[in-house]
Formats: C-alpha cells, structure tokens, sequence
C-alpha cells in the first residue's frame, strides 16, 4: 500500500459573520463540516463542487494556512496542530498551494523575479545566487513564460500569464505535496492541456501528490485518480475517478455532469437544479441536498443519509443509492 | 440604424520598460442589438485589453494608437469625462476577469451596488435599496437581503463574480462586456449566470461582448465568434459555422483541444505545440506561422489580409487565400 500523505479526521471549519442592517445578527457559517479521507503518494485527488461549497477552505487547511475548529490533519504522518513553527516552515517546503485568484494572491510591488526567489531564499539560501537563479528559469520555461516576464510586474501581465506565475511559485521549492486551486481556469483551452501535462509530467517525474480543485469536470476527470464530489462542506461522493464518472450514481453528481456546457450541440438539455441557493449557515436537515434534488422524498428531509459504502473504496451520502 | 457597436482598425499598445508591447493591434468587429459576440483566443492574445480599450479603462501606460470605437454611432475615444461616466456602467456595464480585485474592499456588497445605481438613476435611497436586494436575488445570491452587509473578502470567488454580474447589469445596459464571468463558477451557477444573461438578453434587449476560454460556452451562447491570435483577428464567422467548418489552423486546433468527459486520454492532452510569440518580437507574417502545420514559405513574410472567404466568414490565413 502507499505511504498516506495526508490524513483527515473530522475536520471543522466555521465562519462568524455579522449580518442584518445593523450587523445586530451574529452566525456562524459552516464552510467544512466533519470530513474524513485519506490522501496516497502519487495520487491526484479532485475536488469538485459548487461555489462557496468549502473547497478553498479545505485546502488552505490541508497546508495549516487556516487553523480548523475542531478535527485533525496529519501530513506524512505528523499532526501539524501539534507542530512547533519552526517545524511548521520545514514542513511548508514539501506543501505549497497555487491560489485561486492570481491577482490577489501575487504581491503587486514584487517583480517575478522577486516572487520567484523569496520561498528559495528562505529556505536554500546556502545553494548560492547561481542555483538559485537557475532554478527560477528552470521553473519559468516549464511554465511557459519568456525569460524577460522576470523584470515585469504582475500587472503586466494577462490573467492567464499570472495564474502561470502562481503556478511556477508554488514549483520552485519542488514540494512533494501541492494543493491547486482552480490552477488552470483562467487559461485556454490548449495552455491548460499544456500545464496539465505539465503537471502530470512532474507528478511521474517526482512523485507528487496533488489536490486538484477544480470547476471542470473534464479536466478533473483527466487530471484525478479519485474524485471527491463536494456539497455545503460535506462530501456526497468520493471513489476512484473513472467509477465516479462512469455510474454517475449521486443525483448531484448528476447534475454536475449534465451541466457541462458541451461544443458538438446547439441548445442542449440539461437537468436543472431548482430551490434556493444554499448558504452554510442553515444547512438544510436531513440531506443537505435534498432542497434541490430532483428525487428527493420525505426520508430525505428528516434523515441525514449518513456515509455508505457502495463499492471498493467508493462512498456515497444518498438515501436511494445502494 | 448601424450596429451597436463598431470597433474598426483598433491598436493598443503599452509603453513598458522593455518597449512597446503591441497588445492589440488592428482589430475589427460588429455587435447588433442584442446580439451575443464571443470573442476567445489563447491567453494574452489581447481580449482584455480589447474589452479595457471599449471603455478607455487602460492603465497610464496603455494607449490607444489607432483606431475608432463606435456607440450608437458616437465614437467612445472621443467623448468628453463627463460622457464616458454615463456611459460606463450605465448603457454599458462591464463584468472583469477577476472579482476580488475589482470589488473595493471597504465596502459592503449591498453599498457597491446602491452607489452605481444611485449614480445612474433618478431614485430613492430606499427604493435602490429594493433594487439591490432584487439585484442579488436575479444574480441567485443566497439570503440576498441578509447578504447585503457582507464584505467582498467573507465570500467565496464565486459568490463575488456574482456580485459583479449585478453590479454590471444593475441599470439595464444596452451592451455587457464580460471578461470570463464565469471562469470562477461551478457548473451549475454557471448555467444558471448563463440563463440569466440570456434572460436580460431577451428582455431589455441586451447585447454581450462575451470573453471566454470555454468553448462549450460559446458554442450554446454566442451568436458570432471573433478569434484572436497574437493581438489580431484571425478568424470570424458565425457560432455553428465556426464549430463545424472552421478555417484558420490556430482554430482547428484550439477546438481540437477542449477536453472531452467521454474520452480517455492516456497520460497527455491534445494540446498546440510551442507558445504564442512574445508581444514584443512577433514574426512579420502571420503570427501563428511558428506552429503552424500548413505553414508555406510566404506565411512568414507577408500577413494575410483578413478577407471575406464567404458571407459572414472572414479568416486571416493564406492557406485559405490559396483555396486549400
Ligand atoms: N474569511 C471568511 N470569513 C467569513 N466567511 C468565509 C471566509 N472565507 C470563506 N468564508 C465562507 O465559507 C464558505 C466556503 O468558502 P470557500 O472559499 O472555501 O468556497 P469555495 O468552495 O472555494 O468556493 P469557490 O468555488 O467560489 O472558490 C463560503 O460560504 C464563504 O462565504
Ligand atoms: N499594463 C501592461 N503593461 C505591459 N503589457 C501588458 C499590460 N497589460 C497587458 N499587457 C500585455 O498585453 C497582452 C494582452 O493582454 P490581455 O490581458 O489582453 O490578454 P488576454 O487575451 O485577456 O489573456 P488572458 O486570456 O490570459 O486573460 C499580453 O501579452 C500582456 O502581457
Ligand atoms: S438523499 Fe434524497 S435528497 Fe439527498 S441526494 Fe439522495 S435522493 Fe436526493
Ligand atoms: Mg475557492
Ligand atoms: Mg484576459
């Protein structure tokens, strides 16, 4: 069996907000609410789910760079609730996050250059200049940008450019683990097949484990070996990718997948979703899908269908799978 | 009555430490009323600065060079501050790549979209204040009357693109710019945004300039597709025709790689072999000539005009000219 990279256990994370008029109303938003799973070495793990539905969330906390409420991480073994700071940075160096939003995430006074070195600074700054700036073309070339991007800005670049550049931060320390956020939405259709065989190359080349957080499901399906399906924090589904995709078994899976806007078809139908949008901070009883789902009935608002197991390593939350 | 919007010979440029950056250079396109224009291309090809340059929203080093832009007949370049307030995020409304820095983080949600429509209208505070809360509700923002005192940073990537949307169509533009609204949704939100801007199509007559890297997306909205290559068009036709009969190599390929859920790849995705030039050293002919396939000796040397292969089908390729 593989060495486990990262292990769950009922892992919480709520928000409090302020709301109403006066901000007189205090909640709390529930944006993961007590998952478990387990990551191999080597595996890609794809994380898929409706906006605001807690994957951001999940990630940063796989990293410690969002403390939970409750429930525990371990990476390779170490709980890193448990670790000192300093083993923290260690630590960091083997797991590093591309972030969804590249513009906000890229220190706007810092040229590449600059953005490039500061993780190799900190951490191989007995390597010397020279490997250290070999390093940052080495990365800068993988990721398609020219050599000269290095005395530029981020600003100047295009959004795709940048979501390039977040990439490439995350490479230069060569982690064993990385969590990618939404690492491709912003680029076309064949600079994304470029980074993601790009991915999948250093994956083979190192052995990388990844979390791939994604909107497309195509790309997730290309990218992932197992597949988590993801709903108001919870998961409704998680299995070996091609079984996932291929038994399309929970209704929100579903529905994901018929919603993929597809390009041989003029007008096609898809299941629509109906009820309200949900928000995490009145997570609906029973299955928490059940507002919007095309088959629920009456079990479905009073009991929460729980965590079954459905085939090897396959999990579903619906009352009506078996 | 001429087109919406006309956009003819435009070139915009950057004046950057390392020289001129040649960002869009030379571009021409139509939108009619109502209809829905997608305009795709590899990243960095110029869409943005395209959709910047409509509304004179680039940065101090940006510039335009050359070129008209036509409203309802009144060229944008050439409207006095005051013109141009009315016109951004009035008749025309804008949605950008990305929320979070477009969104002040000082503000509220529900205060941002009061302020632009106490900007554009003749109304009440209490009654902008019933638009907002409608406004949010339209864009599907859960608990849209208690989401008002939110700040941009208490919500998710996908939640603020939705504000943007409302911010966007909050006084009933007669033209949406839309730089990938919806690169930052899920599937579903995303059919449901999609649903939405079809919807303000229909009823108040809206057109969109839609920018996106989803073709799918192109393929069940937009009415005509432009594709840029290198800061120029390369290609235009309707949306079937370009999907079924397209022309320019630089297309094929880029419809070759969409990802498809039903097949299986092995270890390595379609993709176009080498990069799009650096803007600052493009070839002299044809900017896809380096990855080109059908490349032939005078693709180097000489842009091919942009020409009308067939009725509403212009491709910019001397393949094409050559009648291959
Ligand atoms: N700092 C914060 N303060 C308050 N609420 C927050 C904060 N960060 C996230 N949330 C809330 O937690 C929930 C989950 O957010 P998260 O960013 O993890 O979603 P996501 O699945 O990544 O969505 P998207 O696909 O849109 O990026 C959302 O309801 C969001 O509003
Ligand atoms: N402020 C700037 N200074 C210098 N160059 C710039 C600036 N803004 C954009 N550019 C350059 O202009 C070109 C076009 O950029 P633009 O943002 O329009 O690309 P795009 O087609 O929108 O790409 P994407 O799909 O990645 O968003 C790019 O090569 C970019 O590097
Ligand atoms: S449990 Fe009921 S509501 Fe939930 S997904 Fe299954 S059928 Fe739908
Ligand atoms: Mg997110
Ligand atoms: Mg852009």
């Amino acid at each position: 069996m593989a060495n486990e990279i990262i292990r769950v256990e009922k892992l919480v994370k709520r928000f409090e907000r302020k709301s109403g008029f006066w901000n007189h109303c205090h909640n709390s938003v529930t944006a993961v609410d007590n998952l478990d799973f387990l990551i191999y070495e080597g595996e890609t793990m794809g994380l898929v789910g409706e906006s605001g539905c807690g994957k951001t969330t999940l990630g940063r906390m796989l990293l410690h760079l969002s403390i939970p409420d409750s429930g525990k991480v371990s990476f390779m073994g170490c709980d890193l609730l448990l670790m000192r700071s300093r083993e923290l940075r260690k630590m960091r160096k083997n797991m590093q996050i591309v972030f969804q939003d590249p513009a906000g995430s890229l220190n706007s006074r810092m040229r590449v250059q600059e953005i490039l070195s500061e993780g190799l600074n900190e951490h191989y700054k007995n390597k010397g200049k020279y490997w250290i700036k070999e390093r940052i073309s080495e990365v800068l070339s993988a990721v398609g940008l020219e050599k000269n991007s290095l005395i530029r800005y981020p600003h100047e670049f295009s959004g795709g450019e940048r979501q390039r550049i977040g990439i490439a931060r995350a490479l230069t320390l060569h982690p064993g683990f990385i969590v990618c956020d939404e690492p491709v939405s912003a680029l076309d259709v064949s600079i994304q097949a470029q980074i993601l065989n790009l991915l999948n190359d250093l994956k083979k080349q190192y052995g990388l484990t990844y979390l791939f957080i994604s909107h497309d499901l195509s790309v997730v399906k290309h990218m992932a070996t197992k597949v988590a399906i993801m709903y108001l924090g919870r998961f409704m589904e998680m299995g070996p990718s091609d079984t996932v995709y291929k038994l399309q078994k929970h209704p929100y899976t579903q529905i994901l997948i018929s919603a993929i806007p597809k390009i041989d078809k003029k007008n096609q139908e898809r299941l629509r979703v109906s009820g309200e949008v949900p928000s995490g901070d009145n997570i609906p009883d029973g299955c928490r899908f059940h507002p919007r789902c095309p088959y629920a009935e009456t079990v479905c608002r009073t009991k929460d269908p729980g965590w079954k197991q459905v085939g090897e390593d396959h999990w579903i939350s619906c009352h009506f799978v078996i | 009555m001429g087109p919406l919007l006309k956009v003819e010979n435009l070139k915009t440029v950057f004046m950057s430490e390392r020289g001129k950056v040649k960002a869009v250079d030379g571009i021409s396109f139509e939108i009619e009323k109502g209809q829905t224009l997608a305009l795709v291309g590899e990243s960095g090809c110029g869409k943005s600065v395209t959709c910047l340059s409509i509304l004179r929203l680039l940065m101090s080093s940006g510039r335009i060079e050359k070129g008209k832009i036509l409203f309802q007949g009144k060229n944008i370049l050439s409207l006095c501050n005051r013109e141009l307030r009315q016109v951004r995020g009035g008749q025309i409304g804008m949605v950008f790549q990305e929320p979070m820095t477009s969104l002040n983080p000082l503000m509220t949600l529900g205060q941002q979209i009061r302020e632009i429509l106490l900007c554009h209208n003749k109304i009440s505070k209490k009654e902008a204040d019933t638009r907002v809360v409608e406004l949010l509700r339209d864009v599907r923002f859960p608990k849209p009357d208690k989401s008002i005192n939110l700040y941009p940073h208490q919500i998710s990537g996908g939640m603020r693109q939705r504000v943007m949307i409302a911010i966007a169509v909050a006084c009933k533009p007669l033209l949406l710019i839309a730089d990938e609204p919806t690169t930052a949704l899920d599937v579903t939100i995303q059919a449901e945004i999609l649903d939405l801007i079809q919807y303000l199509k229909e009823s108040y007559g809206m057109a969109v300039l839609f920018v996106t890297h989803n073709l799918g997306i192109v393929r069940q909205t937009a009415d005509k597709v432009v594709v840029m290559y290198a800061g120029k068009a390369v290609e235009e036709a309707n949306t079937d025709d370009l999907f079924e009969k397209a022309i320019h190599p630089y297309t094929r390929h880029l419809i070759e790689s969409v990802p498809d859920l039903h097949r299986n790849y092995g270890d390595f995705l379609p993709s176009i072999p080498g990069k799009v030039p650096d803007a600052l050293h493009r070839p002299e002919g044809c900017p896809f000539c380096l990855r080109c396939d059908e490349e032939e000796p005078v693709c180097r040397e000489l842009m091919p005009d942009f020409y009308e292969y067939k009725t509403d089908h212009r491709v910019a390729c001397w393949g094409a000219i050559h009648g291959k």
